[in-house]
C-alpha cells in the first residue's frame, strides 16, 4: 500500500474513533440510571484519546501534501 | 445490575453472536411498547469508559439497528440500573417522549461529516520576520502592515465560513435534520451530524465527495451510518410527586 493511502486509512480510523467517543459520551438518550458516569471519568477518556490521537492533525497535514499534484 | 444500550420499537432481535460489555449476553425487555436492550452485570465496573468498551456498546447498538425495522434510540454510554424494575419505571415515566423520539428518527440513520478548512491547517507563514528589502521603518508603516494583515486574515475567515456554509446547505438538502457544531481554534473545523433516510447513505457519501472535489480548500470526512445519537430526545426530569 502506498504511504498516502496508508495515511488516509489511519486518519479515517482516528476520525471514526473521535466521532464514536463524541457520540457515546456526549450524545444519546440520558436515562437517569442508578449509576452514571462521572464527569471525571469522561474527562479521563478524552485525556487518553489525546495521546492516542496525537497524529490526527499531523495526518491531515500529510494528507494535504499528498493531494498536491506531483511535480 | 443491568447496563442499557438502546431503546427500540419492538420487536428488536439483536444478533445472538453479538455480546455485550464483559462478554455478557444481550437481552431485550418490552415495557410500554418500548424494547429495552441490556445486559446483566455483577457491579458497575462494566461501564468503565475505555475505548474497547465504547466499541462493545456501539456493536450492540448497531446489531439492534440491523435486527429491527423499527426506530431506535441509542442510550448514552455508562447507564446502569439496579434491576429491570428500576429501568421499567424510568421508561414508563418517559414513554410519551420516547415515542416522539422514535417518530423523529424512524427509517433514518445518522451520518457524520467533518469539514476542515484546509488553508488553516497549513503551517502559518511567519509574518514576524521582516523582509530585508522593505522593513517597516516607522511606527505608522508598522501599524499599516499589521492592519493589512488583519484585514487579510478576516477576509480569509469570512471566505472559509462562506464555503463551509455552502457545503452544509447542500448536504442539509439531502437530510431530514442536522446538528452543526463549529469548533474555533487554530483551524476552522465544523462537525455536522445529518439524519438521512435509510437507503440514501451511499448517495449522501457521493455528494460529500463531489462537494470536496469542487472545493480544493476543504477536506470533508464522512463517517457512519451511526445510530441517531445526535437526534435523541432530552428527557425532562420528572416532576416531584405531591401527596
Amino acid at each position: 500500500m502506498n504511504p498516502a493511502a496508508r495515511d488516509e486509512q489511519s486518519l479515517e480510523r482516528e476520525v471514526t474513533l473521535l466521532e464514536l467517543v463524541d457520540r457515546l459520551l456526549d450524545k444519546g438518550v440520558v436515562l437517569s440510571g442508578d449509576i452514571t458516569l462521572s464527569v471525571a471519568d469522561v474527562d479521563l477518556v478524552y485525556v487518553g484519546l489525546r495521546v492516542l490521537l496525537s497524529s490526527v492533525e499531523a495526518a491531515q497535514r500529510l494528507q494535504l501534501r499528498a493531494c498536491e499534484p506531483p511535480r | 445490575m443491568i447496563y442499557v444500550y438502546a431503546l427500540t420499537e419492538p420487536p428488536c432481535v439483536p444478533s445472538p453472536d453479538v455480546k455485550g460489555l464483559e462478554g455478557r449476553p444481550v437481552e431485550v425487555a418490552v415495557v410500554e411498547e418500548v424494547a429495552a436492550v441490556y445486559s446483566r452485570h455483577d457491579g458497575g465496573a462494566a461501564a468503565r469508559p475505555e475505548v474497547e468498551n465504547l466499541w462493545a456498546h456501539e456493536r450492540v447498538v448497531e446489531s439492534c439497528m440491523a435486527g429491527s425495522r423499527g426506530a431506535l434510540l441509542p442510550i448514552r454510554f455508562g447507564t446502569i440500573f439496579a434491576d429491570e424494575q428500576k429501568l421499567a419505571e424510568v421508561i414508563t415515566r418517559h414513554a410519551g417522549m420516547l415515542r416522539a423520539g422514535f417518530d423523529r428518527v424512524r427509517d433514518c440513520v445518522e451520518l457524520g461529516v467533518r469539514i476542515i478548512e484546509a488553508r488553516a491547517t497549513e503551517p502559518e507563514e511567519p509574518p514576524a520576520e521582516p523582509t530585508p528589502a522593505a522593513p517597516p521603518t516607522t511606527g505608522r508603516e508598522y501599524m499599516m502592515a499589521r492592519l493589512a494583515a488583519e484585514r487579510r486574515r478576516r477576509g480569509d475567515e469570512a471566505r472559509a465560513a462562506r464555503v463551509v456554509r455552502e457545503v452544509h446547505e447542500a448536504l442539509f438538502r439531502m437530510a431530514r435534520d442536522a446538528v452543526e457544531h463549529v469548533r474555533t481554534g487554530s483551524e476552522l473545523l465544523v462537525t455536522c451530524a445529518y439524519l438521512v433516510p435509510r437507503g440514501t447513505e451511499a448517495a449522501f457519501a457521493r455528494r460529500v465527495r463531489e462537494l470536496a472535489a469542487e472545493r480544493p480548500t476543504l477536506r470533508l470526512l464522512c463517517t457512519g451510518p451511526w445510530p441517531a445519537y445526535h437526534f435523541t430526545p432530552s428527557l425532562t426530569v420528572a416532576e416531584p410527586t405531591h401527596g
